[in-house]
């Protein structure tokens, strides 16, 4: 898996996040494995969701305090 | 390097029975129609060396999802490919099987080393690794040259050649990355928070701008009624209650009433109901106090007698009508007495005359009845004599007639006059009677209701009644005294009243304040919800989404990044050896040398790739189907090349390589495969006996060819071997 | 910020314009800066960072400074590289990002100077990347200086803030 440890150095090279950025990669490919593209689109989207359902039950209650 | 030397094949794919084949010349054909198991055979190859690797969505190859490896014509023994390599110490030996099916599938790998050692599972793999460093992307892009990769940039739009050309250069794997975190569109999931976020702030900000409108509005009209801008706060609002509660206390005493309780309120949230019951117990005390009642009971008793006066009257009225009426009546036809008598009188006479009549008619019936019989019934004879005693008579006829007209009929007719006008006279009387009667009738009804309303009269003064008071007078004279009354009521009753508006009117200012600051509550609660748990929550959860949104984005930058250098690094690689080659197969009459440039796509962050001839000019709308498979072996070949000095395997694998090329074409391709036969040894499979034949003829190396006869589901392919 | 402060910032806004209305805002913030406690400010209107912002702990910012009513603030090449040419003084680069609406704040974001290109940056990428320590002691003095210098700000404009700042300066001198 080549393109692995490609992602990977950028990843380190870049600093930024890097900590953060290695688990959501080791995600993203541990996905494809076992899925491909479509795994990566799955999992990626259900952790947007996790922030949209907590989101949604916020904005919730920030609507009744209206 | 490792050449290929054998190759035996069980149950994998189109393959049935256990086949073997031996890769001992320096070329190696396979050659028959399709669909007979050649591609199965150089597959075989590759599923031995990087088995799951090589199969599945994460390959990035659309034909390699659900590809399957066992036979599924077949339940035999499981598949087993073993595979011999001739390396620099000896020869190796790789043996995968594949027994079960779905999740029982249970893959086995095994590895013979020249020194007899075995190895198995992890260790098999780890060491299939050290000796080939070689993953599947670079097998198939190096070493394996697959139909379908060809196929893919001969077929798919020109648009979409770059997923061919990625492909052609291993980056199959980036490509699905990418495309599989575009696919996730988390950012429309983003984009939709940040709208729904963007609904609750401008809610938020309308909520705002009412109130503040509203209390403002309120103020600015409160201040013209000249209130204060400093009456307008929760101090100032209490300290109005307190005197509103005091004021109440104060005129409730003067009302009469001394045990009044109001609660006064001790905060600002308190004023609205202080306010609700301040209003409330003014009314009743207003109501009920001792003067009010007072006030009350008087009018009340003044429209009593008000309706008394106009009842009696009334009544009094109309009995004097009646009266009037009656004797007038009287005075004109006489009582009932002298009426009844008159019609008795007329009575008799009326009798007297009808035996009067009665006796006449006696005579004149006779003489009726003679003068009839003498007319009509009597003969001449007859009629000369008289009918009752027959005596002569010859003129009674004319006689009796001339009696007849001159004298009964006369008076009979005159006393039949005189019983008419007796008759008509005694019917009058009647009448009069009757007429007598309905005069009587109202008047009585009349007196009734005026002797009913003295009652009355007595009741509401509280008095009796005698014959000589009257009844009118007296009423009005107890108006007067309760107008008096009242008059002086009213006086004292004013007084308290202005100060009952006084505080209707502290109170619709405190109402007015209580409103203004209500408002300016509401907007400060609204404006406090920034400074919320859930607010603050919110905002962090916010940050985080866009952090996970921009990592996301880094990783896809990275992958993009990294096929992007991987691909520039490969095209530069195999830059001068994909243009010699190009050049070589296709031989272009008007393009001289072709360069491959590589850059990002804005938009997808995938690879694009722009082929330019050496001229600068963009050749790809004048690539015919050969050129673009030439372009298809030149990166092959120039990819192989360039790794040539690193690549462990000493053979290439060509799957129908020339598809598409035209005679000239795969001639002169031969010629190149010719010089790599030099240094490669060459397995070929082509479906075409015109390329086979000159492969025959043109490739100097020694050959076998393994011909593909035939397949059955049973025995897999017919296979015969031609050295 | 606070309804009050926002609505006084639309009143300026709306008197003066989009344009120098940035100018004012900028100002402001540069103030409110130094109210916060950073002796080292530097405002420029023309060439270079909007503003140089340094304390004695050594904390040294350089701040492109944006405001906007909508959703994304534009990033010249300008920008970007007054702020790298900033990175080589040891200066943190820190996009400065106010969005004019209700319930809004600044947004201060080290965005990585590397990735960013020449484009209509969403204030929402932003969020990403806030300094949060910096936006909880530089917020509260910014709504502090504009209800402190709104009436005057209306009625002098850039001007009286260019004022204030000369001021401050020769104060600090």
């Amino acid at each position: 898996m080549g393109y692995n440890d490609e992602v990977l150095n950028k990843i380190i090279a870049n600093k930024e996040r890097a900590k953060e950025r290695k688990a959501l990669w080791h995600t993203i490919s541990d996905s494809f494995g076992k899925e491909g593209a479509e795994g990566i689109a799955n999992e990626l989207a259900v952790e947007m969701d996790e922030f949209r359902e907590k989101f949604d039950v916020l904005l919730a209650k920030l609507n009744d305090m209206l | 390097m490792f050449h290929l030397i054998r190759l035996k094949i069980r149950d994998f794919r189109g393959f049935a029975d256990t086949q073997e084949l031996n890769f001992d010349q320096p070329v190696v054909l396979l050659c028959g129609e399709n669909h007979r198991g050649k591609s199965s055979t150089l597959n075989a190859v590759e599923w031995c060396l990087f088995g799951g690797n090589c199969v599945g969505k994460k390959t990035g190859i659309r034909e390699r999802i659900g590809w399957e490896i066992p036979n599924r014509y077949v339940s035999g023994e499981g598949v087993l490919v073993e595979v011999e390599f001739k390396g620099p110490e000896g020869n190796y030996v790789v043996i995968r099987e594949l027994s079960g099916t779905g999740r029982r599938a249970l893959e086995k790998i095994m590895v013979k080393l020249p020194d007899g050692v075995v190895l198995h599972g992890d260790d098999a793999e780890r060491q299939i690794y050290t000796l080939f460093h070689s993953s599947f992307q670079d097998f198939m892009t190096t070493v394996y040259q697959h139909q379908e990769a060809i196929r893919a940039i001969l077929t798919q739009e020109p648009r979409d050649r770059n997923d061919a050309i990625d492909r052609l250069l291993g980056l199959s794997e980036y490509r699905e990355l990418v495309r599989g975190i575009t696919e996730a569109k988390i950012g429309n999931i983003y984009k939709a928070m940040k709208s729904e976020f963007e609904s609750f702030r401008q809610r938020a900000e309308q909520s705002i701008r009412i109130y503040d409108k509203e209390a403002r509005e309120k103020k600015e009209k409160a201040i013209a009624e000249g209130m204060g801008e400093e009456d307008i706060t929760e101090k100032e609002a209490l300290h109005r209650a307190k005197d509103i509660g005091e004021a109440v206390i104060s005129l409730a005493q003067e009302l009469g009433i001394s045990d009044l309780q109001i609660t006064m309120p001790q905060s600002f949230g308190e004023v609205a109901q202080f306010r609700d019951e301040v209003k409330d117990k003014i009314d009743a005390v207003w109501l009920y106090s001792p003067d009010m009642v007072k006030q009350t009971t008087l009018e009340r008793k003044q429209r009593e007698l008000v309706s008394l006066v106009g009842r009696y009257q009334d009544v009094k009225k109309t009995e004097a009508k009646a009266q009037t009426e009656r004797d007038k009546f009287v005075q004109q036809h006489g009582d009932e007495t002298t009426l009844v008598e008159a019609a008795e009188a007329q009575q008799k006479e009326i009798t007297r005359v009808e035996e009067e009549i009665h006796k006449s008619n006696a005579r004149a019936s006779l003489v009726r009845e003679a003068v009839q019989y003498l007319k009509e019934v009597a003969s001449d004879i007859e009629r000369k004599r008289c009918p009752l005693c027959g005596a002569k008579a010859p003129q009674l006829l004319n006689q009796l007639e001339s009696e007849w007209e001159e004298k009964i009929e006369v008076g009979v007719r005159a006393l039949e006059a005189q019983r008419k006008e007796q008759k008509a006279k005694l019917k009058q009387l009647k009448s009069f009677k009757d007429q007598l009667e309905e005069l009587e009738e109202p008047l009585a009804a009349a007196r009734s209701s005026f002797k009913e309303c003295i009652t009355k009269v007595a009741v509401a003064l509280q008095r009796k009644i005698g014959k000589h008071d009257d009844p009118l007078a007296l009423l009005n004279t107890q108006l007067q005294n309760i107008a008096s009354e009242l008059e002086s009521g009213q006086k004292a009753i004013e007084k308290k009243g202005e100060k009952r508006i006084a505080i209707f009117d502290q109170l619709a200012k405190l109402r007015t304040i209580d409103e203004i600051l209500s408002l300016e509550r509401k907007r400060e609660i609204v404006e406090r919800i920034l400074s919320t748990k859930e607010y603050k929550e919110l905002d962090k959860l916010r940050d985080q989404a866009s952090q996970f949104m921009e990592d996301v984005q880094a990783i896809k930058g990275s992958l993009a990044a990294a096929s992007r250098e991987e691909a520039e690094a490969k095209i530069n690689a195999a830059g001068t050896s994909l243009d010699k080659y190009f050049c070589r197969i296709a031989n272009h009459p008007t393009i001289r040398g072709l360069v491959m440039e590589v850059t990002e796509n804005s938009q997808t962050g995938l690879n694009s790739y722009n082929i330019k001839s050496k001229d600068g000019l963009d050749p790809t709308p004048i690539l015919s189907q050969g050129d673009l498979n030439c372009l298809a072996l030149s990166l092959f070949f120039g990819l192989a090349e360039t790794a040539e000095e690193t690549q462990p395997f000493a053979f290439l694998m060509l799957d129908d390589p020339s598809q598409s090329l035209g005679p000239e074409m795969e001639q002169r391709f031969v010629s190149v495969l010719e010089d790599i036969a030099e240094r490669r040894q060459l397995i070929i499979s082509t479906p075409y006996v015109g390329f086979k034949n000159l492969l025959m003829a043109n490739i100097t190396k020694n050959k076998d060819v393994y011909d593909f006869l035939d397949w059955t589901e049973k025995n897999g392919p017919q296979i015969t071997r031609n050295a | 910020m606070k309804v009050n402060t926002f609505q006084h910032l639309q009143q300026i806004r709306d008197k003066f314009g989009p344009g120098i209305f940035g100018k004012i805002a900028q100002k402001l913030l540069a103030l409110a800066f130094r109210e916060a406690g950073f002796s080292h400010i530097v405002e420029r209107g023309v060439q270079g960072v909007d503003i140089d912002a340094a304390n004695i702990l050594g904390k040294k910012y350089a701040l492109e400074v944006k405001t906007t009513d909508g959703e994304n603030i534009p990033i010249s090449r300008e920008n970007i590289e007054a702020l790298k040419d900033r990175t080589k003084d040891g200066y943190l680069p820190v996009i400065a990002a106010l969005r004019v609406q209700m319930f809004e704040d600044w947004i201060f974001a080290s965005i990585p100077l590397g990735g960013l290109k020449p484009v209509s940056l969403p204030l929402s990428r932003l969020r990403a990347y806030r300094l949060q320590d910096l936006e909880t002691s530089i917020c509260p003095t910014f709504e502090a200086v504009v209800n402190q210098h709104f009436s005057n700000v209306l009625a002098g404009g850039e001007h009286y803030l260019s004022q204030v700042l000369a001021q401050r300066r020769s104060e600090r001198h």
